[in-house]
This record gives structure tokens, sequence and C-alpha cells, in this order.
């Protein structure tokens, strides 16, 4: 390799080390302003609680991540959610083994991404239409198992189940935040260490120059969101542990939650950019924003908008930096 | 770089003006009085609708005539567990007197009030009830006796013991609506004469539930009363009126919104039962307070079933 070619390695390992840095920077910014203006917000009771509000979203984030990157998009990622939550909720209530319950939900979520899949690349339908139907469809069936009813108070058998220990802690460390940072260190690998990872920023970056490279982007889009729907699948029983009840709205617009966590990230709707770290960012930049609502009292009326302001300059901010570094 | 510096400088301004409105309005501290300073939180389940509102409305002029204060919250999504249980936990962290909350999940805020009992902090539950969940009091309607007085009289005065009726519910899989419908089911019963035709989910948009009751309807023209069992039953009278069936079909909602009056007073709808959402919010902070300030023990109010038809609608103030 010559001195150019070092060069312009090192430059891009540069670029590709600070796109997560604008917000990065966002975060830390928010973090010392929540700091000074509110003293609960350093106690160890809220930031463990603002990290254990994260998992849910975060889960889902990461599925999402591997679909955005992808340059494909998916909306029924709460349907998805609600539909493995009710399905799991009734077994449990019914006694099947919590491990076969569990194992059911995560095949289900695969299936509900291979669905997804499947319409996108091979009916040649936008992900946009095929996942909004979808989303219709995943609520109709989460209905459909509960008979519109809430579900909760589980057996013996499942509330003493490993399952719904996910919902305890050990320590002060509440059990689904060190499994939620366990994901995102596999899915870190994943998205940067294998040809897998590779092969699904080519196909989201230049879809027709992968496969003039010999990738067969179909199957890549298949598996981003058969492991999207294992996530939405293990996000569900995360909560199911958490909260020991499942309502008929279990998921209802978690799917922008999930999208706005991944876009803050720094991942681009138009797919070949983004980072599981990013997203990660994001999803504690969300948590950090609602929490620090509540801990300065704004107004509920002003809550959503201050949300969607932050959510706006934050990508801004990233918008900004990302570009400097690129002239650079 | 310059554009770098300006963005950061707008989110710190942004957020330094919310720290600015949080600052504003946080009660002064009186450093020459032992008077301690109560914060209550009340966190909603939704905010989209009037009703809702009524009830913060009440929760915050509870706050003002107690010389406390009263922050409201409700998560983004309408009737999200996940995030009500978030805002609670954030109520928690900051170390509020006291929380008043929704209970509308029959065990899902079991846990998170737990921590705040925990913590010291009581939990009173208002407009939807939970057993078992761990609040201090309960400030609302009791809802099956609601529903048997709606059935009562939409049965024995309005449709004179004969017919045919079908309950609209804007989820239902909710606790309360779900009680509700039982008193109407209850009252059905001592009318050998009145049959039931279902429960129809119409959301808790007015547009869909409009909608929804239109194709019940065409589904099902026998059907001589459309009893509705939350706020969104308005959509009950939108319907009957626009389609002028007040000869064939008699209306029944729950709640004081405007449009729901204006059905009443116009004779699209017979009846709606009001349950004071400004006094479940009033009288769920009051509690906190006098159990912070006073010690008193809690107990559970009863805010009642205020029957409103074409005779007393014009004394009635919308909700």
């Amino acid at each position: 390799m010559g001195m150019t070619e070092l060069g312009k390695t090192a430059r891009m390992k540069k670029i590709k080390v600070f796109r997560e840095f604008g917000v990065f920077m966002v975060m830390v910014s928010l973090i010392a302003i929540l700091s000074i203006a509110s003293p609960a917000f350093l106690q160890m009771t809220n930031l463990i609680n603002i990290v254990r509000q994260t998992v849910e979203i975060g889960i889902m984030a990461i599925g999402m991540t591997f679909i955005i990157v992808s340059a494909e998009i998916d909306l029924s990622a709460g349907s998805a959610y609600g539909a493995t939550a009710m399905l799991a909720a009734y077994l449990y209530k019914a006694g099947v083994n919590p491990t076969l319950v569990f194992s059911i939900a995560m095949l289900a979520g695969g299936a509900i991404g291979f669905v997804n899949g499947f319409l996108i690349t091979k009916a040649k339908m936008p992900a946009f239409i095929v996942t909004l139907g979808t989303m219709q469809i995943f609520r109709s069936i989460a209905y459909s198992i509960s008979g519109g009813q809430n579900i909760s108070v589980f057996p013996e058998s499942a509330e003493s189940s490993w399952i719904f220990k996910l919902g305890g802690s050990i320590g002060v460390i509440p059990i689904q935040v060190i499994v939620m940072i366990a994901f995102f260190i596999i899915a870190h690998m994943v998205m940067s260490k294998t040809k897998f990872g590779f092969e699904v920023y080519a196909t989201g970056g230049n879809k027709r120059a992968a496969q003039l490279a010999g990738i067969n982007t179909d199957r890549i889009k298949i598996a981003c969101m058969v492991i999207a729907g294992v996530l939405y699948a293990f996000a569900s029983q995360v909560s199911i542990a958490y909260l020991k009840s499942v309502p008929t709205t279990a998921g209802a617009s978690r799917e922008m939650d999930a999208i706005a966590a991944v876009i803050l990230g720094g991942a681009a709707l138009s797919g070949g950019r983004g980072t599981v770290i990013g997203t990660l960012i994001g999803a504690i930049i969300m948590s950090v924003v609602k929490n620090g609502m509540v801990l300065l009292s704004v107004p509920v009326f002003w809550q959503s908008g201050f949300i969607g302001v932050i959510i706006i300059l934050a990508v801004l901010l990233d918008t900004c930096i990302s570009r400097s570094n690129k002239k650079g | 770089m310059r554009k770098k510096v300006i963005v950061l400088a707008l989110c710190v301004a942004l957020f330094l003006s919310l720290v600015g409105c949080a600052s504003k309005d946080a009660p002064a501290q009186d450093e020459g009085t032992d008077k301690k300073d109560i914060k209550v939180s009340v966190v909603l389940h939704a905010m989209n609708s009037s009703f809702y509102t009524k009830m913060a409305d009440g929760a915050k002029a509870a706050g003002e005539d107690l010389g406390i204060t009263v922050d409201v919250s409700a998560p983004n999504t309408a009737s999200s567990l996940n995030e009500q249980v978030d805002l609670i936990e954030s109520a928690i962290s900051v170390g509020y007197d006291g929380i008043a909350t929704v209970t509308w999940d029959p065990s899902g805020f079991n846990s998170v009030i737990g921590k705040a009992n925990k913590a010291g902090i009581p939990v009173v539950g208002f407009n939807q009830n939970a057993e078992g969940s761990g609040i201090s009091a309960f400030v609302g309607q009791d809802y099956e006796d609601a529903g048997y007085e709606m059935g009562m009289y939409m049965f024995g005065e309005v449709l004179n013991g004969k017919g045919k009726y079908v309950v609209a519910s804007c989820a239902p899989a909710d606790s309360a609506l779900i009680a509700r419908t039982a008193g109407i089911e209850k009252a059905a019963k001592e009318f050998p004469d009145i049959e039931f035709g279902g429960v129809i989910d119409i959301g808790t948009d007015l547009t869909n539930a409009y909608g929804v009751i239109e194709n019940a309807y065409l589904k099902d023209p026998e059907i001589d009363a459309i009893l509705g069992v939350d706020v969104f039953s308005e959509a009950i009278g939108t319907y009957i009126g626009t389609n002028k069936l007040q000869d064939k079909v008699k209306g029944a909602g729950f709640d004081l919104v405007e449009g729901t009056l204006e059905h009443v007073k116009n004779g699209d709808m017979q009846l709606t039962i009001g349950q004071n959402p400004f006094m479940q919010g009033y009288y769920s902070v009051l509690e906190l307070y006098m159990n912070k300030a006073h010690d008193t023990q809690f107990i559970d109010v009863n805010t009642g079933a205020q029957m409103v038809t074409a005779e007393n609608v014009s004394e009635v103030e919308p909700e």
C-alpha cells in the first residue's frame, strides 16, 4: 500500500471515529446542562433510570440500524413488538414452559421480519408500503391473540423463570441494561468486523455496485429484517419481565422512537451510513431528553415539541460536524 | 467551525430557556419559615382529549389553592404503559412528595408504585383504578354503578323496556370501560325485552369512531340504541345527528365535552354522564397535600355519576 493510500485510510478511519462525535457532543452537552439545571439528574437512581429506560428502544433500534443502513425502513416495529409480546404473554399465562415460550416469541419475531423482507425483495414492493401494511396486520394479530384484553398476572412457573429475571437487578444494575450493552457490543462487532456487516453497508450504500461485486442484496435485506424482528421480540420479552403486564397498546408508536434513535445516531435514511454506537448514543439522548422534561418541570403541552426540537438540533449539529470532517 | 459553534450555542440556549421556565415556575423558598415546599407530580395517561386536560386543570387549581407545586406530565403516545412508567420513575428520582397517576392497567404499575412507596412517596390513583397496585387511595367514579345508571335510564325511560342496543367503547380492554359495560349489562337483565347487540371498538379518534358506528348500523339497522362508555361517545351523537336518525336510534355516552352536550341539547343523544374530571385531578392533589402537610389518612373518593339529559343540559358547563 502506497503512502497516499495509507493517508487516505487514516483519514477515513478518522472520519469514521468522528462520525459519532457530533451526536456524542450533543449527549455530553445535554448531560452537562441537566446536571447544572437539576440536582436530581446526577443522582445514581436517576442515571440508572435513564439507562434502564433506554433498553427497550435501544434493543429495537439495533435492529432498525441494520435495516436503515441497508437502505430500507420498517414501520411495523412497534406492532411486531406488540404481537410477539401478546403471543408470549398468552402462552406464559397458559402455563407453557417459559423457555419454549421465549423461543416461540423469537421465532415469531424472525418470521415477522422474514415476511417483511420477502415482500420487499421478492415482491419488489417499497418497504414503506409493506411495513405500513404489516404494521396494521401485526397489531390485529396482537388484538386477536388477546381478545382485546390486557394480559397480566402470570403464573409462578413463568415469574420464577430465567426470562422474568431479565426484569431484575444485580445490585443496583438492572439486568436488562447489561443485556442491552451486550447486544450493542455484538452488533457493533458484526457491523464493523464481519463480512456480513460490510455487505450490509455495501447494499445500502450502492445496491447495484454491491450486486456487481457479487453480494446477494436480497438475502442481506431479508437477513436485516429477520435480525430486527428477533430484536423487537426480545425487547418485548424484556418489557414483560419488567412490567409483568402487556396492554393491548404494547409497542404502539415505538417504531418512531427506534427510527429517531437511529437517525439521531447519524445514520442516513438513504442507506449505507450509520453505526450501532451512534444508535446507542441516539437512544440515550432520547431518554435523557424525556427525563429532562420531568426534571425541569416542562409544561406538559410543550414536552413533545421540545423533544422534536432537540432531535432536529441534534441531527443538524451532527450534519454540520460530519460535513466539516469530510471537507477537512 | 463557526456553524458548529452556532448550532451548539443554539442547543445550549434552548435548554437554558427550559431551565429559565422551570426556575420561574418553581415557588421561591422562604428562608424565614419552616414551611416545606410540597411538590406533587401528576402523571396522566394521555392528553389527547379535553377530558384529560380538565383533570390536569383540576390538579393545577389544587396546587394554586394550596400554595404548592404541581407538575403535570403525560406520555407522548396515549396509554403507553412503558412511557407512563418511565415518567413515574423520573418523578421518583426528582423526589416529589407525592404522585397522582391514572392507574389504567390492572398490574402494570405495581412495580413502579412499589418503588415509589419504598422511596416514601405515596401514590394516589385517579380516574381509573387498579386494585392491588399499591396506591394509597383512589379518586374517581364507581364505573359499574355509573354504567348501571345509564342502562336503567336508557332501557327504562328512553326505550320503554324494549329494543336492541350496542355498546361503543374506545378501548374494550380498558378495565374502567369493562366495568361500565358490565353495569349496563346488569341493568339490561332487568328488562327481558332488551337485547344486547355486542361491543364495537370505536378507537380514540372521532373520525374513525364515526366510521365504525356507521358500519355497525349499516350492518344491523335493527339497533335501537348506541351506548358509549367513554369520552369518545361524542361520535354517537354526530352519527345520529348527521344521518337524522333521532327517531330511530337513541344515544348515550360519558363525559361532558362540548360536542356531547350539544348533541344532548339537539336531541341526537338522550343522556351523558359526567364524572367530574376536574375534581378527580383536584382531590388527588388535595389528598397528597393533606397527608404530607397534616399527616391525614388517605381515603377513596367517589366523584359520582352526574346524569345530564335534555332537562338539565343547559345548566351544565362543558369540560
